[in-house]
Formats: structure tokens, C-alpha cells, sequence
């Protein structure tokens, strides 16, 4: 499988010492850490807001520094919820602005308007958005250039867990029919469980990174570093910890069933 | 301190509950936001408002509505606030808040919150945690006598969590502030409150102790409410096995519970 981004002993300001990581194509990651250990950042740097001689920084295949903006806007596309941005009042207009307006495009829109729920969003005025209304707009926007990486800084704290279980199984039918890797910046590990590995920044490094499941199991890493376990992970590994069940268990019912069967 | 508020119509709905300052009340619901609105006091309404026995009317609501104040979830400054001494004096403006020694009484607020940092450091250098601890610092230059938190732990690891619970209890407790969490979360608002109410479709569903009002999962699911993983596996255990789990907060207690009945 195809490196999309290759970071190798990369070092920033003081946040980043020697950082190393690959992201795969068509794959979905967390990058984790406590408060302040750079995760906006690092994703700030990887949508080329921040400037530098970013040698070891390769994004599909090519140094992060050589590639023009129209270039990586269509290759890689971020959401920032603290800078959503809107050029025009009424939304529909600003989509159309946007658009090529051929019928395949269209076609597309339509689909991703149906599959975010925006329907009824689209006749709001900007002004009465709520948050995550505004996050899943800027993602049909960022959608319309069928990027190939998609980067989300920290939207799920916007949106409850149905929603949350709604969208990612919209970006796992959307990978499915045009190709998507996917990244998450989160404090929150229960988000992880939505993708297929994770990352966990600690003092500048990767601490940890992995398979979502082997990753969780670090319990006691991971505690140290100041997250919280999912619920459920964490009554698992407890729970085999006392040797009560052999392994990891996510569905409440059959944790039950396990125990008292 | 007690508000009551006693047949405060809402819509055609007749609503009826108390804030104490003796717990940690959380509010839940599609229609929170509407009963924030409503403890902060709106211009007119119909009903008994009391605040401490003294009913609140049009002559005195005033007085009233600055004893409470809104956390936000996100600190709020525009481009032209750069430094916390520009939020603060920003925020005394906005209140017209009364002081005879602005400066003394923003350096008190921020020792109260442990936030040792000079009053002309730029927001922008601070980190998530320390945005929060401003926050709260901002709220108590009106010394008010609610604070309402918007969402008080999103965003945070294990660490700085307790440290604003820690602060929030010592607001509490030294401070004789009333404390409201107002969250869609409902494990945080299980694990830190003591008492809950539920706002939805413009009416009180439930209002009680935290633990009391979760263990009714059926009923919360009906309306809608998130059950916390750690409630909902006591619920099931009982419900499909017959296993009688004690309701917990802590996951070290549960698993001691779980072990002694496997």
C-alpha cells in the first residue's frame, strides 16, 4: 500500500523532536496526544499553512515544500473548526460558485448533500449555523475537489456520537467509492475506535502508533500520557487484567455474555 | 443560595425547579440552551422567580441578572483584544461592572483561578487549559453569585480536567459560588454533578439526583439521552443476566463489583 505522507525525524520549534510517522492511502488514523503536544499543529503543517524548510516532509511522494496551492488544495483538504470561512450569505449560491456546474458534478453535490444532511442547512442563513453544521458545510465544500487526504482538527467534540457513527459511515462508503485517507486530530480516543490505527503524540515523539486495538491495550501508557481510555477498552483490559475475559471486547451485550454465561 | 423558579410559563408548558448552591447541577437536553436562557433571567416572563426568598420582579431583575453569569465553551475575543488585560477591561465595560481598582481586582481573579501570568501576555500564546482558567477568572469579575459553564471539559486530557474540577469545586466551596454544567455529555455530567435536569421539547422531562435520574435508562433513551457506557453495562447486566451491579462513577469500583459477582 502507497505512503500518501512520510514524515521522517522531523524537528519544529520545540514542539516536534525527531517525529517519524507514515500514512497509508485509503486508511483512517487518529493522532492523539494530551493538551498542547502539537496535533493542530502538525496538521496545520501538513494543509502548508506553516512556511518552512520542511525537508522530511513527503506528501505523495514529493517534498511538501515543491508543491504549488492550487496542486495540494486538490490533493489534500483540512477542517478547522475554529476558521471556517464563508464568502457569500446564502450557501446554496456559494456551492454553485464553487462548482463547475457540469451534470457530473451536480450529480456529486447532490450525493453529498443527501449523504451529510444538509439539505435543510442549505437554506439557512450563515448567521444561524450551529457549529457542526458549519463543520459539515466546509466538509461538502472541501469534498467537491475529491481530495485523496482529508484532515479534521478536532471536529468531533462538535457533534453527539450518533452523528459521529453517521458521519464516519458516510467517509467509509465515500472511501469506498472514490478512494479517501483520512485523518483525525483528537484528544478524545473514543474516535479511534472509528478509525484504523492511531498515532499518539508525547513530548515531540510518536509514543505510541499502531492498529487502533493494539494501541488501546497500552493502557497504562496511555493513562500516563493523560487520555482516557474508551470505555469499554478500558473495562476490557481491566477485566483480562483479573482474568476475567481473554480478550478485548467494544459491544456492551457481549462483554455481558462473556461474563455470565 | 436558592432560585426557584415556581409555574414559569414556557410556551404552554408550566416549569417548576430549583438551582441550590449546596451541588453541582448539570443540564442536558435538545433544548438546554432554552433553560440557560430562562435562569439568566429573561426581560418577561410569567411565574415566581425567588433568589434567596426575595422574588425577583421588573424593579429588581436587574440586580438579578448580573448575580448570574455564562462560561461560553470557547473563549470569545475579537481582533482587536490581544491581551488579557484588553478581555478584562473589555468584559468590566460590557457589565459597566463597578470597581474602584479595575486592575487589583483582575489580578485577584486570575490568583484565584492559579493563573500566574502577567496581565499583558497576549491570548494567543495561551494554551487550552489556560483559555479555560481565564474564563473562569473573567466570570468572577462581576463576582456573581451563578456560574452557568458551557461543555466545561471538552478538549481536555485526564490531567487538566482535574485541575478545573479542583478549581471549580474550590469556586464552590471557598467561594460560595453556585455551580451549573450545561453538556451534552452526559458521562461527564454523571461523573462530576450531583443533580441533573433534562430540557427537552421546551419542558422539564426530569430533574433529580445525577445517579437517581440515569438509572432510568429506558426513559432517557425514549427522550433521546446519551446513557453513560459505565450506567448502561449496570442496566444490562440486571436487565439481560439478573446481575445486581451497585450504580458507580469510578470503572475501579465497578470492576470490583463485577468480580465479586463472577
Amino acid at each position: 500500500m502507497f505512503n500518501i505522507i512520510e514524515i521522517d525525524n522531523f524537528n519544529f520549534k520545540n514542539l516536534f523532536n525527531n517525529l517519524s510517522l507514515e500514512i497509508k492511502e485509503n486508511t483512517f488514523y487518529t493522532i492523539s496526544g494530551s493538551n498542547n503536544c502539537g496535533k493542530t499543529t502538525l496538521m496545520k503543517i501538513l494543509n502548508n499553512d506553516i512556511k518552512g524548510n520542511f525537508d522530511n516532509i513527503k506528501i505523495f511522494n514529493k517534498n511538501i515544500n515543491d508543491f504549488k496551492i492550487d496542486e495540494y488544495s486538490k490533493m489534500v483538504q483540512t477542517i478547522f473548526p475554529t476558521e471556517i470561512l464563508f464568502f457569500d450569505n446564502n450557501l446554496e449560491d456559494e456551492i454553485f460558485y464553487l462548482s463547475t456546474n457540469t451534470k457530473e458534478e451536480n450529480e456529486f453535490i447532490n450525493f453529498l448533500i443527501s449523504n451529510l444532511k444538509l439539505k435543510k442547512v442549505l437554506k439557512k442563513e450563515k448567521t444561524q449555523l450551529l457549529k457542526k453544521e458549519k463543520i459539515l458545510y466546509q466538509l461538502l465544500i472541501a469534498l467537491l475537489n475529491k481530495p485523496k487526504l482529508l484532515l479534521l482538527d478536532n471536529i468531533d467534540k462538535y457533534f453527539t456520537k450518533k452523528e459521529l457513527d453517521n458521519l464516519f459511515n458516510f467517509f467509509k462508503m465515500y472511501k469506498e467509492k472514490y478512494g479517501l485517507t483520512l485523518l483525525i486530530a483528537t484528544i478524545n480516543l473514543e474516535i479511534s475506535l472509528y478509525t484504523d490505527f492511531i498515532y499518539i503524540i508525547e513530548q515531540g515523539k510518536i509514543a505510541l502508533n499502531g492498529t487502533t486495538f493494539d494501541v488501546l491495550q497500552k493502557d497504562n501508557t496511555i493513562n500516563k500520557i493523560g487520555l482516557s481510555l474508551p470505555f469499554m477498552i478500558d473495562l476490557s483490559v481491566k477485566l483480562r487484567d483479573y482474568e476475567l475475559v481473554d480478550e478485548l471486547e467494544t459491544d456492551i451485550d457481549r462483554m455481558i455474555d462473556k461474563l455470565w454465561n | 443560595m436558592e432560585l426557584k423558579f415556581l409555574d414559569y410559563q414556557y410556551f404552554s408548558n408550566n416549569i417548576n425547579f430549583t438551582i441550590k448552591d449546596d451541588a453541582i447541577t448539570g443540564i442536558i437536553g435538545s433544548d438546554k440552551e432554552k433553560l440557560v436562557d430562562i435562569i439568566k433571567l429573561r426581560k418577561n416572563y410569567k411565574g415566581k422567580i425567588i433568589f434567596n426568598n426575595e422574588e425577583i420582579g421588573k424593579e429588581n431583575i436587574t440586580f438579578y441578572k448580573k448575580k448570574i453569569t455564562v462560561i461560553k465553551e470557547e473563549l470569545e475575543y475579537s481582533y482587536y483584544t490581544n491581551t488579557i488585560y484588553e478581555l478584562m477591561k473589555n468584559e468590566i465595560k460590557r457589565k459597566r461592572i463597578s470597581l474602584k481598582n479595575p486592575e487589583k481586582k483582575m489580578l485577584d481573579s486570575l490568583k484565584i483561578v492559579s493563573l500566574n501570568i502577567d496581565l499583558n501576555r497576549s491570548i494567543y500564546s495561551l494554551s487550552t487549559s489556560e483559555k479555560k482558567h481565564l474564563q473562569i477568572a473573567i466570570s468572577l469579575l462581576s463576582n456573581p453569585d451563578i456560574l452557568i459553564i458551557e461543555e466545561p471539559f471538552k478538549d481536555f486530557d485526564i490531567k487538566n480536567e482535574k485541575k478545573i474540577i479542583l478549581l471549580l469545586q474550590k469556586i464552590k466551596e471557598q467561594y460560595k459560588k453556585t455551580i451549573i454544567f450545561v453538556s451534552d455529555d452526559s458521562t461527564m455530567l454523571y461523573k462530576y454533578t450531583n443533580n441533573i435536569i433534562i430540557f427537552r421539547n421546551k419542558k422539564i422531562i426530569v430533574e433529580g439526583p445525577t445517579t437517581e435520574v440515569f438509572k432510568r435508562v429506558d426513559f432517557l433513551k425514549r427522550n433521546k439521552i446519551e446513557i453513560p457506557k459505565i450506567v448502561e453495562f449496570t442496566y444490562l447486566a440486571k436487565k439481560n443476566k439478573f446481575i445486581k451491579l451497585d450504580y458507580h462513577k469510578d470503572i475501579r469500583d465497578i470492576i470490583k463489583d463485577i468480580y465479586k459477582h463472577v
